[in-house]
């Protein structure tokens, strides 16, 4: 490795891209994936619902308890880039929840997610790490704690938190404090740029198109200007 | 040289280029040598995008440093390996900016580019070749 790789500055990621990682961090943090959408979310929130905690999404109080449309979101994004892959959950299964002394029934058949990419992971976990401590120290207690729970008992503790009894549906129970650029120590400029450029889909899906478009044309170089760049 | 890459860009980086030849003379140097490495072996130039999962674009995407590793960036895609083609995208206009990318508008540039290639508007491109 060039010494000049190893050269270290801080530099800074745009919160979307931070929630890119942190939620990829999570994923990866679980040791066979997170089993459904509704245990991710739930993981999501008791990470980051301590006091002191930089709050990377924001929940609101919903039917199936804390939700987070930018956990959704920033989920969709991470599976359109590939990071994450999703796996059937292999049973169907008839669930009961309790919710406030009501039963509700359904059946239930989601999905799994799992990363794919252990190097991605190491990466990740270390800028969530370095930036967030304390966010990062959360995730790890949120998934050993709560994680591997059965979802009746891992919904029981989420509607049981006081900050959740205390709202109405469609309250705002958890609002993000992330600001615009996080500071990211320790990363040097350029693998900042990486990172930012690996984790924004537009960009990746702007030159998958741009490739497939190449592969569909016969270039006429005749129709191509030419231009001499002279020192 | 029938080895080499062609470098292409097409009008909506064009002005890019444009502005930094123009504005950052001093730097024209490096980034014609960053140019001239990206057609004679893009394969091995530049440092590719890591976590790039799909397999079609892995490696493709390049990134250069003009003026040194706290200079500006470049970022070139090798659209077609076996037609020879490198594709300037991305050029900074200032030194280690940090940059949003999330903000540019690549679905835009993207439907445009496209449908210039698959309409046969290879007029929308130009080729940039070093001087001798």
């Amino acid at each position: 490795m060039k010494q000049e790789t190893q050269r270290k500055s801080s530099c800074a990621i745009p919160a979307e891209i931070f929630r890119r990682i942190f939620l990829y961090t999570i994923i990866g943090e679980f040791a066979d994936g997170v089993y459904g959408a509704k245990r991710l979310q739930k993981i999501a929130y008791v990470s980051e619902r301590g006091k002191g905690i930089i709050k990377p999404f924001t929940y609101k109080k919903y039917y199936y308890g804390q939700y987070s449309e930018q956990v959704q979101d920033t989920n969709e994004q991470l599976l359109s880039l590939g990071f994450v892959k999703t796996f059937p959950l292999n049973t169907i299964r008839k669930t009961t929840i309790t919710i406030d002394d009501d039963t509700y029934e359904g059946i239930e058949q989601g999905n799994g997610y799992k990363i794919s990419d252990q190097e991605m992971l190491k990466t990740c976990e270390s800028i969530v790490s370095k930036a967030q401590p304390q966010l990062m120290r959360a995730t790890k207690k949120a998934i050993r704690d709560h994680g591997y729970k059965k979802e009746q008992d891992l919904i029981d503790y989420c509607y049981g938190l006081k900050e959740f009894k205390a709202k109405d549906e469609d309250e705002i129970i958890l609002e993000s404090n992330l600001p615009k650029w996080v500071k990211t120590p320790d990363l040097s400029n350029d693998k900042c740029d990486e990172l930012i450029l690996s984790f924004t889909p537009s960009f990746i899906d702007f030159t998958n198109k741009i490739v497939k478009g190449f592969e569909k044309t016969t270039i006429n170089w005749n129709k191509v200007d030419k231009v001499v760049l002279k020192v | 040289m029938s080895s080499k890459y062609r470098f292409l860009v097409h009008d909506i980086f064009q002005s890019q280029l444009d502005d930094f030849i123009e504005s950052h003379s001093k730097s024209l140097k490096s980034l014609v040598s960053q140019i001239q490495s990206a057609v004679s072996d893009p394969l091995h130039s530049g440092k590719p995008l890591s976590g790039v999962q799909n397999s079609k674009l892995r490696g493709c995407i390049r990134r250069y440093h003009v003026s040194g590793r706290r200079g500006f960036r470049l970022i070139c895609l090798i659209v077609n390996s076996s037609r020879k083609v490198v594709l300037g995208i991305f050029l900074s206009g200032n030194k280690r900016p940090s940059i949003n990318y999330n903000k540019i508008p690549w679905e835009q540039y993207a439907t445009e580019i496209y449908n210039d290639l698959i309409n046969s508007r290879m007029d929308r491109f130009k080729e940039y070749r070093i001087a001798d």
